[in-house]
């Protein structure tokens, strides 16, 4: 395959690091490094990996403002590789301090930071290349000739990841709580019925359905409008417009801006080189560059270390596409059961929420003793911990073996865990006979997870 | 645009540094910019609060007394409601707003629902229990201060009983979180702590009280003198408990002045604070008249617009967290302890006079006012109406069913320093299951009108 222009590859570079240092700023404004991260005195872990812990304090406030720094360092293109490395790395260790905290979008943050990490980004229009050239100078060495393209690989991964985002979440409003009962946008929109303009239409009858139909055609269609030359245009100012209301609408964060920023991969990877020519000859009156011609393969695609780099490429591309479908080996609701609910772009299609209590038997005793989890975890992680049975799970066992090291005896422990999907009556989530003493958490299909409930959700109506 | 200029043939290093100092900027402009939707994902306090942050006095600047309760004209009922006569003489110091005239009926809508018509409704109704606590803070300083001049066990029992009526009525309007009345903890938009000057609990300090009734600070003014040395709690103290210990240490300041003094002395020192305690009681109770006042603050004008706080659901948001009150004070602090539920200690709401068990069935029609709405039986608009108009009336029919569940229980129960933890445990389950139905369905993640749990929860969602 040819290689392309770098251009492409630059912008995405700008725009990623900018949109992190934002993202890590806000979590510092907001407060959130406090109380997400640091406030819990019990944190949820990811499997594998239970030896996470937060830095103290003035460490993690500190790691979040480099981690700013790094994002802008990426950005400029700035000791690229150090800096795109440890900014990966800091995403990812932030996100595995406690599992309540996952979001789709700072998983995905995390995975386009790490691609990014390991592309040439900073071979063109950065200050790397321009140190560079600067280094050659005061040694009297050639400069080395500016990079102008790279391989197609990079340019095609960065497609699917983002193509991958969107078709995946398309394909979970593929069910009938969003296609036919148009919950829970119906709760959703209920909240924004004071909006100029919109907000009264909200409230019209099969307005929600509407809705949640563009949203299902929007998700699932986009790449497709995207990657066609005549309807790319239209269907990017439908992403723009698109990711702009949901912000309006919904407490999603950097999430519209780091797709509409991405959604621009699937345009010509020239096209940014010919946006900043076309902009250079209106403010310079030097004379105009050329837009740089398509070379052909070089012996260089053909390297080993290429090959191997395709590889792993590939692979890495299969793993993305098989992550979000491992729903399907477990059978049932996954918004339910939750298994293979994580990594599977899965974004804004439930509303799910209910209370769980803890009942410790001791040993030789018939009663039991009521355990509000309330005593270990925040707010946030409680209402987070409910609709998750594998985070109910970890918090049984935690309260077990504190009652254990107490009693020096094994202990039963039981959880009643009510719990409301889209708006349904609330219903058990785990088996409340089980022993969640003797549960080994893993891949496998949970038995002690109870079925999901099969009436349907309520016509909640948007009310003005 | 850095591409721009790192794109030309020369190098320029001071326009890349300006351009780098720029980027640098824009993330910190950037996120100062309010999202769209201010008042989301705010780093506020987490739970709702009976207390709030008053802080160290208030800005009213009473003196010794300084309020006239009509004590020689026989015992004419002052006006504390919206409006109208004044009922509130003068003394030293300011002596707060002017307000008078009868409390209307409960505010009762029979409009169509609407959320503004809901946040209307839910201000009238604090109006409404604010201007009937000011009348009953008024009879309460006007029993005290006959107690105070002419101390009688007639005198003190005629204290006593107006003190329990302010108590329930009080109980009737604290749990209405919203506002100034609110701490910031629980309004981080306009609470101002108002309610913690007239009831402290749980923040309640005998030994502070005791300070003020050995050195009379009190009588420079009430700035500085603390919460929990101030309002019901103290005068509770002050009217029921009868001995002359105190729970001062022995080496403080306090305690070695409280060793000095005969019985006599200290009963007649209580005397003179409940008089001047009361009278700071009667000013703050004006003022949060004042706030719902049409000719005041008129805050259901700004309640109902949701000024301040972003949008009409943040609006919604705040005032419907003071429905968690049974679940963070009442199961949580009143009822867990009793029943041996939970983490908390024992800190009755009453401990001298013991009217815990009213309290509660105060709070419960609080609960009742604003869910179902202000009138007699919950007639009006509420939080019910809210659920039938969106299509989950059954929600609504089952919260009220779990209200009634307690409302029934308590009716059965002895008063709560008389109870079992047996009946305390039972209390406690009914607690749990209207809770329960709250976090299910009503609030958090699972609503099915899509009102947050308090700040503690905020963050971005997806």
């Amino acid at each position: 395959m040819a290689p392309v222009d770098i251009s492409f590859l630059v912008f995405f570079r700008v725009a990623l690091g900018v949109l992190l240092a934002i993202s890590m700023e806000r979590f510092l404004a907001y407060g959130w490094v406090d109380q997400l991260l640091l406030a819990p005195s019990f944190r949820f872990k990811y499997f594998g990996f239970h030896w996470v812990e937060p830095l103290p304090r003035e460490q993690l406030l500190l790691l979040f403002r480099v981690l700013v720094g790094l994002g802008l360092a990426v950005a400029a293109g700035l000791c690229f590789r150090l800096s795109a490395i440890l900014l990966a790395l800091g995403l990812s260790y932030i996100q595995l301090i406690d599992v309540s905290t996952y979001l789709n979008h700072y998983y995905l943050a995390a995975l386009l930071a790490w691609l990014l990490a390991f592309s040439p980004a900073h071979r063109a229009r950065s200050m790397d290349a321009w140190l560079g050239r600067l280094w050659a100078r005061a040694c009297g060495y050639a400069e080395p000739a500016p990079v102008t393209q790279v391989a197609t690989a990079f340019l095609w991964l960065l497609r699917c990841q983002i193509g991958l985002v969107y078709f995946c979440a398309g394909l979970a409003k593929l069910q009938s709580d969003w296609l036919l009962y148009a919950q829970p946008l119906r709760i959703w929109l209920g909240a924004s019925t004071d909006l100029p303009l919109l907000g009264p239409m909200f409230t019209w009858p099969g307005v929600p359905l509407v809705i949640s139909w563009i949203g299902f055609l929007f998700d699932t269609t986009i790449v497709l409008w995207l990657s066609r030359s005549r309807t790319r245009p239209y269907a990017y100012a439908l992403v723009l417009l698109f990711h702009t209301l949901t912000r309006a609408l919904f407490a999603i964060g950097m999430f519209p801006w780091i797709m509409s920023a991405c959604a621009l991969i699937f345009f010509p990877p020239e096209a940014a080189q010919r946006l900043w020519m076309g902009l250079a000859r209106r403010f310079s009156s030097g004379a105009p560059g050329t837009t740089p011609k398509r070379a052909s393969a070089s012996p260089f695609a053909r390297s080993a270390l290429v090959r191997a780099g395709l590889l792993v490429g590939c692979l890495y591309v299969a793993f993305q596409v098989v992550m979000p479908f491992r729903y399907l080996a477990y059978g049932g609701n996954v918004l339910w059961h939750e298994q293979g609910m994580r990594f599977s772009w899965r974004v804004m299609v439930r509303a799910k929420g209910g209370t769980v209590a803890f009942l410790v038997k001791l040993p030789d005793q018939e009663r039991k003793v009521f355990v509000d989890p309330n005593t270990y975890l925040t707010s946030f992680q409680e209402n987070e911990m409910a609709g998750q049975p594998d985070l109910i799970l970890q918090m049984a066992q935690y309260i077990g073996r504190e009652y254990e090291a107490r009693e020096k005896r094994p202990v039963e422990v039981y959880a009643t865990a009510r719990i409301s999907l889209n708006g349904r009556r609330a219903a058990p989530l785990v088996d409340p006979s089980v022993n969640l003493m003797t549960v080994r958490d893993g891949l496998g299909p949970a038995s002690w997870i109870l079925p999901a409930p099969t009436e349907a959700p309520p016509l909640i109506v948007p009310v003005l | 645009m850095n591409l721009l200029l790192l794109h030309s043939a020369k190098p320029r290093p001071f326009g890349r540094l300006l351009l780098l100092g720029f980027c640098a900027l824009v993330p910190f402009v950037a996120c100062r910019t309010p999202d769209p939707r201010p008042g989301l994902g705010s780093s506020g306090g987490s739970t709702t609060s009976g207390t709030g942050s008053g802080g160290k006095g208030s800005s009213s600047a009473q003196g010794t007394g300084g309020v006239d309760f009509n004590v020689g004209d026989g015992g004419d009922k002052g006006d504390g409601g919206l409006g109208g006569t004044t009922g509130v003489g003068t003394g030293g110091g300011d002596p707060g707003p002017v307000s008078g005239g009868e409390c209307t009926a409960p505010p009762v809508s029979s409009e169509d629902f609407s959320k503004k018509l809901l946040l209307e409704s839910a201000g009238a109704c604090s109006a409404f229990q604010a201007c009937q606590f000011s009348d009953a803070a008024f009879e309460l300083g006007r029993q005290v201060t006959l107690y105070a001049d002419e101390p009688s066990d007639e005198h003190l029992e005629n204290a006593r009983a107006a003190w329990i009526e302010a108590a329930e009525v009080w109980s009737g309007a604290s749990p209405s979180q919203f506002g100034p009345v609110a701490g910031v903890s629980s309004d981080q938009y306009h609470g101002r702590g108002i309610g913690a000057f007239i009831h402290a609990w749980p923040s309640v300090n005998r030994c502070e009280v005791e300070k003020q009734v050995v050195n009379r600070s009190y009588e420079a003014g009430f700035d500085g003198i603390l919460p929990s040395a101030r309002g019901l709690s103290a005068l509770e103290y002050l009217l029921f408990y009868a001995g002359s210990d105190t729970v001062c240490s022995a080496n403080s300041s306090a305690g070695q002045v409280w060793a000095t003094l005969g019985s006599d002395e200290i009963a007649a020192a209580k005397r003179d604070y409940a008089k001047s305690a009361v009278a700071d009681l009667y000013l703050k109770a004006q003022e949060l008249v004042n706030v719902w006042a049409a000719g005041g603050e008129n805050f259901g004008a700004t309640l109902a617009s949701h000024e301040g706080y972003g949008s009409e659901q943040e609006a919604l948001n705040v005032v419907a967290w003071s429905l968690l009150y049974p679940y963070d004070y009442v199961r949580d602090l009143k009822v867990g302890p009793l029943a041996g539920m939970g983490t908390a200690l024992p800190n009755p709401i009453s401990p001298y006079a013991q009217i815990d068990l009213e309290t509660i069935v105060a709070n419960m029609q609080a609960f009742r006012a604003l869910f179902q709405g202000c009138g007699e039986d919950g007639a009006g608009i509420g939080f019910d109406d809210w659920l039938v108009a969106a299509g989950a009336g059954d929600l609504a029919t089952d919260i009220l069913l779990a209200l009634d569940d307690i409302e029934a229980r308590a009716s059965t129960l002895p008063p709560l320093h008389l109870a079992s933890s047996d009946e305390m445990a039972v209390f406690y389950a009914d607690f749990k299951a209207l809770s329960d139905l709250l976090k299910q369905q009503f609030f958090g993640s699972g609503s099915v009108l899509n009102l947050k749990l308090p700040a503690g929860a905020a963050s971005d969602t997806d």
